[in-house]
């Protein structure tokens, strides 16, 4: 579109309903307050600059509005005023002072001290004069409405108002000058070093020096100033009299919108009252006389106590009253009174009727929304839009109570702060502040409190979004209402002024309809016969009255409902009131219309009223207390303990210049959720980071102190990143907690329970903060989902990090804890992932584990390590239970040392203590043996790249122990073995020949180190062994496992049953169809891309082959260990069967030393070694060549045979015979059943004879692919 | 200054009745626009977050396979064991 080009008004406003269209998704839910980037606000508040417009008004009105505007200019300078006096911040402390009349650059000093100064100092002298003539003014007005002739004339409710209004400013004025030190300081600084430099040289600035001086040193100034200037008017306590009737008629009907009105209108009748009170005049008399109704005041100051003045500070209302000079207690019967308690002091009480307020008018605001949002219409009808006005005005009215609620709480709350004797939480020597704010609260009151500011910002959420819909309604609704008002409800009272000849009535009346009316035709239908004094005739007379999307102006408000007060007033200057003239119906007409229309300035604003309405920022703002501790340094006790009065572990700190953020309102209570970790409130966490928002906007926009905006600003930097860190770290060990509780066994959980010990997770509703992509603060957008994510992910590493490192901590049965943590670790991520994006698993897992730059992680290491300086030597197998168990009493080699376990917190590990303890109990079941579990976990950890590394490993270890520690006693003992050694006749019987083989070997039985050494080291191998056959074991079942799981998706169906007649082909083929959906291939080469295909068909070619070849690893094993059985170590020497120097005949003398039976006290080889010792030595003889010999002909077995036949028992040289054969008839079985294994895995190989081929199986197949 | 008549000035009132409506209009479109323009900015930074998360993830997940690439051969240090059992070419 070009820009010459022109839009029509029509188009554009359509243009801008179209918006309306666009679908904008934003799928965080909304649990914040109203975020917004752009604010627009438009004021059309005149300040009455337009009342010359309305020339047809009456002329005392007209006049009335010129002072209004004055008046109101003159208020919002007081306002800026004390803003000025509340933020002020000492200076004079930051300037340096001249230490003696000597220094040399104390000039430099001083005149740097008043050029940094004066234009400070200027903004008090300003600050002087305003009071100055404010007093002056105020006191003018109050002298002309009290002047003798118009003592008894009308005066308006607007004009009461704003006379309340400099009450109550000069009340905060004061307070404010009074508190102020640092002024005083400030300017007295100012003040030595202006007069050392001789800057006040005319003798009236010196005197205005003088005069501000005086005037901020004094305390009360300007309320004694105010106080006398009135007591010079005669009869200004008629007039007070009046201002505080109103503020308390206004209280008592609800006459006011936000809570800075409510609490004026309080701050007005105790400030009002006390002004009154003097010599001349006596408020206890006047209310004698029924001029004021000191019982409902006191009541209003009983509910009351307390009101906030400015910012941080308050004031109890009533006090004013306890210093004036009449003050009589017995009149005050509530409020002098400590007991009970005002309610102001327990939000408790309030609390359930602000829920149940809550949810009605949601659920009211939600019908009518979604009405609106589903139907689209160009206005409503009167009666529509007068409901939605109304719902728009109760809305307001429920957020401000609400809010009033809130800030008279913590008024009244830091009035009455707590002491170490009434809350003992609370130290003795904690600061004024901490004694307000941070332990001044139950918990119970901070959980209330974050409801109501929940329940606040919620509902502002709401209107807000309707905000359009809502203006809309009231302009049209007020629009509509003040024209039927002006142009129809009057006619009547006109006609019968005119016809009564009443001309004051008749003139109000004409006034007001020519001041607003609307009329349709442009200018009031002369034809009217109402304006001759005549009722509508026969034809009957009618006014259409126009509808407009617009209310009145602010001016044409005040001039009309001032002019129709006039006419119900009961006071008009000594004559008979005008209310008499009027007849009931049109009284009561006029004043409804009045009361209704006093919101309409707050309706017609709505977007103002509605910030006005919800506005906590005072909730942070401390000036106060700053300036009460700002000089002062600050005691801290920085030991935990038990505080008492003697503490003697007090550091004094630095000077304070802003409080920590542990005092602050809305991180108290942010963190109060987060320490807590009430699943309830979790999803309000983010309403109190709302309040700094509410205070940073107060400092921009109210306030405008950049330096308070700062300190806003840094103090949510702090917050904020607490929040983050404490979010993300409970987020993490709920679900932690979870995944582990969801791991653990049921009836093993419910078995805890029932002891007391809680292992579930707790609700924890962190969905949908975990879903907040943009929370507003302070104008920035924070991604608070993507920061809580990184968090997590370091978190992810850490937990994978301790479960290794515990893993490292401990010996080889840690490792099916670490598997179980592993998987606790992935189940949560698993949870966690749903909301957040984190690194892959597998990914973590590979890092933590160091196996991303590294062929092997810590965890392959570790096991490697465990097994060569552990397990090896300390294992015995045994192959009933098959497992191996540590040695009982007898350690060989030196004790293992690992590092020692680092603590970690439970969150990285299991979630909790009692997850922990849990755990611990059921891994506990798993220490002290190697079993099929632990092998099992080992295969499924170390996966194939790992198991191979470790199996290469304990080849190089078993190499080593060939070809050194075995070889050489090999040939040591071969040294000791007599030459020959034959098999002794069966006539010897068995006796003889344990004998002669005794004598034979005595050598080797005797051999110190054979028992000790020797075994060991041959226990060492065959552990070796037994672990790299064990290992393929696992692996093989593990493997099983995997394809029995991915079968059904590779089209691998289980062969159904086929009853007789039936044909297993057709049912097979039934079971194919039933299955097809889940065949991976198939579906993906329909429904997916040729790529995915690809990738499909590749995925399922690899799962199929994984078993085809058939590897086996322990014949590897086995051939590799045959490699290392040669020469030079093991050369082979020449055969006799007579000749002992083959390996068997070695092993069978060992054998015979072996089943020697030892005696009660000793230990068995059996106890000493496991069957390690056996699989060595045979797996040596096995693949030597030698088993067929060796079973021939060893010793041990030859005296078997032997004794089979004879049946001898003796003793022979200490050797009980039978007991002997025994244990050998025991070993030969052991012995036979190791060959039998071996046998199976040399087989292959020995058929092959050095050619190596593999073992092909055919791929599992389906008979399907049978046919094909 | 004389008062103008009585119809003039009812006129103007009514004129002044109907030049406000007309601000009135313009003002709340303006304020449908902000609140659009509001939404928009919400939808946005929602897209943007998820966008950026994205990213983020897959930069991650590039950074992880780059390290897993400089391993030092990882293609040449092997399954030791498993190489004696490659089929033999003949």
């Amino acid at each position: 579109m070009s820009v010459s080009e022109k839009v029509s008004l029509s188009d554009a406003l359509s243009n801008v309903d179209v918006l309306d269209e666009l679908t904008l998704p934003d799928e965080q839910p909304c649990i914040e307050a109203a975020p917004c980037s752009i604010l627009y606000q438009a004021n059309f508040d005149t300040n009455f600059e337009d009342r010359n417009g309305f020339v047809t008004g009456i002329a005392k009105y007209i006049e009335e509005a010129t002072v209004h505007a004055n008046l109101n200019e003159l208020l919002e300078e007081g306002n800026a005023h004390a803003v000025m006096l509340y933020t002020w911040r000492c200076c004079s402390r930051a300037i340096p002072q001249p230490r003696s009349n000597e220094q040399p650059d104390r000039v430099h000093i001083y005149e740097r001290t008043v050029q940094v100064l004066a234009p400070e100092v200027d903004k008090l002298l300003q600050f002087m004069y305003f009071q100055r003539k404010a007093i002056e003014r105020f006191c003018g007005e109050v002298r002309r409405l009290c002047h003798a002739e118009k003592r008894r004339d009308f005066v308006s409710e607007a004009y009461l108002l704003t006379l309340g209004k400099f009450v109550n400013m000069f009340a905060v004025l004061d307070e404010l000058k009074n508190m102020k030190s640092s002024v005083k300081n400030d300017y007295s600084t100012y003040r030595r070093a202006a007069q050392f430099l001789k800057v006040m040289s005319d003798s009236q600035s010196l005197q205005e020096s003088q005069n501000l001086s005086m005037f901020l040193a004094t305390q009360n100034k300007i309320r004694d100033t105010v106080k006398d200037a009135l007591e010079k008017i005669n009869g200004y306590e008629d007039l007070l009299a009046d201002v505080v009737n109103i503020c308390v008629h206004m209280f008592e009907t609800k006459m006011y919108l936000t809570p800075s009105e409510k609490h004026m209108l309080v701050k007005v009748m105790g400030f009002g009252l006390f002004l009154m009170d003097s010599e001349v005049c006596n408020i206890n008399r006047l209310d004698q006389k029924k001029k004021i109704r000191l019982d409902r005041i006191d009541r209003i100051f009983k509910n009351l106590e307390v009101v906030p003045l400015f910012g941080d500070m308050q004031i109890a209302p009533f006090n004013y009253i306890k210093r004036s000079k009449h003050y009589d207690p017995s009149k005050w019967p509530l409020s002098s009174s400590p007991t009970p308690l005002s309610p102001q002091a327990d939000l408790m009480v309030h609390l359930p009727q602000i829920r149940e307020e809550h949810q009605n008018y949601i659920s009211e605001l939600a019908r009518y929304s979604n009405e609106v949002t589903t139907t689209f219409k160009e206005a409503g009808s009167d009666a529509e839009n007068k409901a939605v006005t109304e719902l728009c005005l109760r809305g307001l009215q429920l957020l401000s109570s609400w809010c009033s609620v809130l800030t008279e709480l913590c008024s009244w709350k830091l009035l009455h702060p707590t002491d170490h004797a009434s809350n003992p939480r609370c130290p003795p020597d904690a600061e004024e502040y901490e004694r307000a704010t941070r332990y001044n609260y139950t918990s119970e009151e901070k959980f209330a409190m974050i409801e109501v500011i929940a329940m606040i910002k919620g509902l502002q959420v709401l209107m807000a979004r309707m905000e359009t819909v809502f203006a809309d309604a009231a302009r049209r609704g007020v629009f509509a209402e003040l024209q039927d008002f002006v142009q129809l409800a009057l006619r009547e009272p006109l006609r019968k002024a005119i016809k009564n000849k009443k001309d004051l009535i008749r003139s109000i009346i004409v006034s007001v309809r020519e001041t607003c009316g609307d009329w349709a035709r442009g200018c009031e239908p002369q034809q009217d016969p109402a304006l001759r004094g005549k009722k509508d005739g026969e034809a009957s007379f009618t006014i259409k009255v126009p509808r407009r999307n617009v209310g009145p102006s602010s001016t044409q408000l005040y001039m009309v409902r001032t002019q129709l007060e006039a006419l119900i007033s009961d006071k008009s200057g000594g004559r008979r009131t005008l209310r008499k003239d009027l007849d009931a119906g049109t009284l009561t007409q006029i004043e409804m219309f009045h009361r209704q229309s006093f919101y309409w300035s707050y309706l017609l604003n709505l977007s103002d009223s509605l910030a006005k309405c919800c506005d906590l920022s005072q909730l942070w703002y401390r000036e106060f207390y700053l300036e009460m501790t700002m000089g002062r340094k600050v005691n801290k006790c920085m030991v935990r303990h038990q505080h008492n009065e003697e503490c003697n572990d007090l550091v004094t700190m630095e000077k304070r210049i802003q409080f920590p953020i542990e005092m602050s309102m809305p991180w108290i209570l942010t963190d109060h959720i987060l320490r807590t970790k009430e699943p309830a409130m979790m999803e309000y966490v983010l309403y109190p980071l709302d309040l700094y928002n509410d205070s940073a906007q107060y400092a921009l926009t109210v306030f405008r102190k950049q330096f308070l905006y700062d300190e806003v600003e840094a103090e949510v930097n702090l917050c904020f990143d607490q929040f983050v860190y404490k979010l993300s770290e409970q987020v993490y060990a709920h679900y932690k907690q979870l995944a582990a509780s969801m791991l653990l066994d049921k009836r093993y959980r419910a078995e805890c329970a029932a002891r007391g010990a809680s292992t579930g997770a707790g609700a924890g509703r962190y969905a949908s903060l975990l879903r907040q992509r943009h929370v507003a603060l302070l104008g920035r957008h924070v991604d608070l989902c993507a920061l809580v994510a990184q968090r997590i992910n370091s978190d992810m590493h850490r937990a994978l990090d301790a479960a290794v490192a515990k893993f490292e901590a401990g010996d080889i049965t840690g490792v099916v804890e670490l598997e179980g943590l592993i998987s606790v670790n992935r189940l949560c991520h698993k949870l966690l992932s749903r909301y957040l994006t984190l690194d892959d698993f597998d990914a973590i897992l590979r890092e933590s584990d160091h196996g991303v730059l590294a062929p092997y992680g810590r965890i392959t290491l570790h096991v490697f390590w465990e097994l060569n300086f552990d397990f090896l030597p300390n294992y015995c197998y045994n192959a009933a239970t098959d497992r191996f168990v540590k040695c009982r009493g007898i350690q060989f080699g030196v004790g293992v040392s690992r590092e020692k376990p680092q603590q970690y917190g439970h969150a990285l590990l299991w979630g909790s203590k009692q997850l922990s303890l849990a755990y611990s109990a059921q891994y506990a079941q798993y220490s002290g043996f190697v079993g099929a579990q632990h092998l099992h976990a080992l295969v499924r950890l170390l996966g194939y790249q790992g198991v191979a590394v470790v199996v290469s490993e304990l080849l190089d270890v078993a190499r080593g122990l060939l070809h050194g520690t075995i070889a050489q006693f090999t040939r040591a003992l071969a040294a000791a073995m007599p030459r020959h050694c034959k098999l002794p006749r069966y006539d010897y019987g068995s006796n003889g020949v344990l004998g002669y083989y005794h004598a034979q070997l005595t050598d080797i039985v005797q051999y110190p180190d054979a028992r000790t050494e020797l075994f060991h080291a041959f226990r060492e191998l065959g552990n070796i062994i037994l672990f790299c056959m064990l290992i393929e074991q696992a692996l093989s079942q593990e493997e099983v496992t995997d394809l029995l799981h991915a079968a059904p998706f590779q089209n691998i169906l289980p062969r159904p049953f086929a009853a007789e007649g039936e044909k297993l082909e057709s049912k097979q083929k039934r079971l194919e169809a039933k299955y097809a959906a889940l065949q991976i291939v198939q579906n993906v080469d329909k429904y997916g891309t040729a790529k995915q295909g690809q990738l499909s068909r590749e995925g399922d070619l690899l799962t199929r082959e994984r078993l085809c070849c058939g590897l086996s690893l322990f014949s590897v094993v086995l051939r590799r260990l045959r490699g290392c059985l040669s020469a030079p170590q093991w050369p082979a020497p020449p055969t006799h069967t007579d000749d002992t120097n083959e390996f068997h005949r070695l092993w069978s003398a060992l054998q015979f030393l072996y089943c020697i039976p030892v005696g009660e006290t000793q230990f068995t080889v059996e106890e000493l070694f496991g069957e390690g010792l056996h699989w060595a030595g045979c797996t040596i003889i096995a693949l030597l060549g030698q088993q067929r010999r060796f079973e021939a002909l060893d010793f041990c077995y030859h005296i078997l045979r032997v004794q089979r036949v004879d049946g001898k028992d003796e003793m022979v040289k200490d050797i009980p015979l039978k007991r002997m054969v025994d244990r050998i008839r025991r070993f030969q079985v052991l012995n036979s059943q190791i060959f039998g294994v071996l046998a199976r895995h040399l087989a292959a190989d020995e058929e092959r004879a050095g050619v190596e081929h593999v073992r092909c199986f055919p791929p599992p197949s389906a008979p399907q692919h049978a046919m094909n | 200054m004389s008062t103008p008549p009585r119809e003039t000035i009812q006129k103007q009132i009514q004129q002044d009745w109907a030049n406000r409506e007309y601000i009135e209009v313009i003002t709340g479109s303006i304020k449908k626009i902000t609140d659009f323009l509001n939404s928009f900015d919400m939808s946005c930074r929602s897209r943007l977050a998820t966008l950026n998360e994205k990213l983020t993830s897959l930069e991650r997940k590039i950074d992880y396979l780059e390290a897993c690439k400089c391993q030092p051969g990882i293609q040449t240090q092997d399954m030791k064991i498993m190489e004696g059992t490659k089929p033999v070419e003949l």
